[in-house]
């Protein structure tokens, strides 16, 4: 096993971080205040490539491999301290784009991913529900055949770009009876009759990314908006699950490594009791531990992103990747914020942003808790 | 029983019901409606059939009219080692 970056790949996170830095960070602080969703941003990542990173040079994609897709996002979550548009392109990315080039037509591919790319076109995913979160496919939405139509009624809570997308992957039941394999996923495009989007909704952190409420009220939609086939939902959520999971932590472990060299070069700034506090042990060792957590992420990140680029089918090992590397960034937040004391709980700082965006990591994409139980479960627990 | 879905049945009693359900799991049982497959075990049970019998199973393959009965499996699984 060899997941060590070629010089090439490591060139391009170089650059990667060069963008971000350059381009991405200004009044990050005032629109995290304000939640703000950086638009310009989003178009400056377009035309870096980032929307288009894994994507067919046919649809204007880079067509880049999928560990060179780890080392460009990685080098954004280095070089980018916004960490609510990580998300936002993180969600367009592996839960729209992704699905769209694996699951859909040709005329779904001509028709999306070439805006999707160019970054004119904003997506997301829409499967969450005020009553089934974690136990997501148990959804209550329904889609109903009429004629060479589908009608759609339900509501979609915490839907990641919802506010700003343009267009939605959602996700219906057409068979209820048949449980999970009567989820059908539909391309829903804003302004659509009975497709309505709620306001941002406010959350802890990720501020600069918006979520919000979906609701379908009557919405018919023509049977070509369908994803796929009539009951492949279950199976496109799964495969997006499992490549967002293996892909979309590389800017948590960007943004660790960030973490890290702040925390480190503030340990050795910081005077007190007359040295420097990355002198005294207790500082040092959990540095070290910040360490030891990053190095191990990004062995996991690579492992899972090599065996997704070797056609793999990997649903434990994504669990374990996203388990790992989130938990890992959390608790790498909470000890650089201690580090740095009373600057790091000050909003002047972006210790106190990194946590609430870190907090939120354990949570979307699947609860650590259920990571743990698809882990457990392959145990035959 | 065809050989290649008693490979299946014992595949899901051991491996994937393990003594904890006293369901019918035999050839045209709907093991979706009946809980014995869920959206976790089915990608279980498709590993094995991968290893098991030397086909590829795509993602979009993953449909209930391939995955909801033993019979309909062996078909989907005799189907792919013809081709």
């Amino acid at each position: 096993m060899d997941f060590s970056l070629t010089e090439e790949q490591i060139e391009f996170r170089r650059s990667a971080i060069e963008f971000a830095q350059r381009e991405l960070n200004a009044e990050i602080q005032e629109n995290d205040k304000n939640r703000v969703f950086n638009r310009r941003g989003w178009e400056k990542c377009a035309a870096f490539g980032i929307q288009g990173l894994f994507m067919p040079k046919k649809y204007g994609g880079l067509e880049a491999n999928l560990l060179t897709v780890i080392a460009a996002m990685e080098g954004l979550g280095y070089g980018c301290r916004d960490n609510g548009l990580l998300l936002s392109l993180n969600s367009h990315i592996w839960t729209c784009e992704s699905p769209i080039l694996k699951f859909g037509s040709e005329q779904q591919r001509e028709k999306y991913l070439p805006a999707m790319i160019k970054g004119t076109l904003i997506g997301g995913h829409a499967i969450t529900e005020p009553n089934s979160g974690s136990d997501a496919l148990a959804m209550k939405c329904r889609a109903a055949r009429k004629g060479d139509s589908y009608v759609l009624n339900g509501t979609k809570i915490f839907i990641t770009n919802a506010p700003e997308a343009d267009i939605l992957l959602v996700f219906a039941s057409t068979d209820p009876q048949k449980k999970f394999a009567g989820i059908t996923g539909f391309l829903i495009e804003k302004g659509t009759p009975g497709f309505t989007v709620g306001k941002p909704l406010e959350m802890m952190g990720l501020n600069t990314c918006h979520l919000g409420e979906v609701v379908l009220q009557n919405c018919e939609v023509p049977a070509s908006s369908v994803l796929g086939k009539e009951g492949a939902g279950a199976a496109i959520f799964n495969s997006e699950m499992e490549w967002e999971r293996s892909c979309l932590f590389a800017t948590h472990v960007g943004a660790m490594e960030r973490e890290l060299d702040a925390t480190v070069r503030y340990a050795n700034d910081r005077k007190q009791f007359g040295q420097s506090i990355g002198a005294f042990q207790a500082i040092a060792h959990t540095i070290a531990d910040m360490k030891m957590r990053l190095e191990l992420s990004k062995l996991i990140l690579y492992k899972a992103a090599w065996s997704k680029a070797q056609g793999q089918r990997i649903p434990v090992e994504s669990a374990i990747c996203k388990l790992f590397v989130s938990e890992s960034y959390l608790a790498n937040s909470m000890d650089s914020l201690h580090i740095h004391g009373g600057y790091g709980y000050s909003a002047e700082f972006d210790c106190e942003r990194n946590l609430r965006a870190a907090i939120g990591g354990t949570i979307y994409s699947g609860t650590s808790e259920i990571q743990k139980n698809i882990i457990a479960a392959s145990l035959g627990l | 029983m065809d050989t290649v879905n008693a490979q299946v049945v014992n595949f899901i009693a051991e491996e994937i019901v393990r003594g904890r359900q006293t369901g019918d799991f035999s050839e045209e049982v709907n093991l979706i409606e009946q809980g014995i497959l869920d959206s976790l075990s089915i990608l279980k049970l498709v590993s094995f059939l991968e290893k098991q019998f030397g086909i590829k199973v795509e993602d979009i393959d993953l449909l209930p009219e391939n995955f909801e009965s033993v019979a309909l499996i062996g078909d989907f699984v005799r189907a792919r080692t013809s081709a």
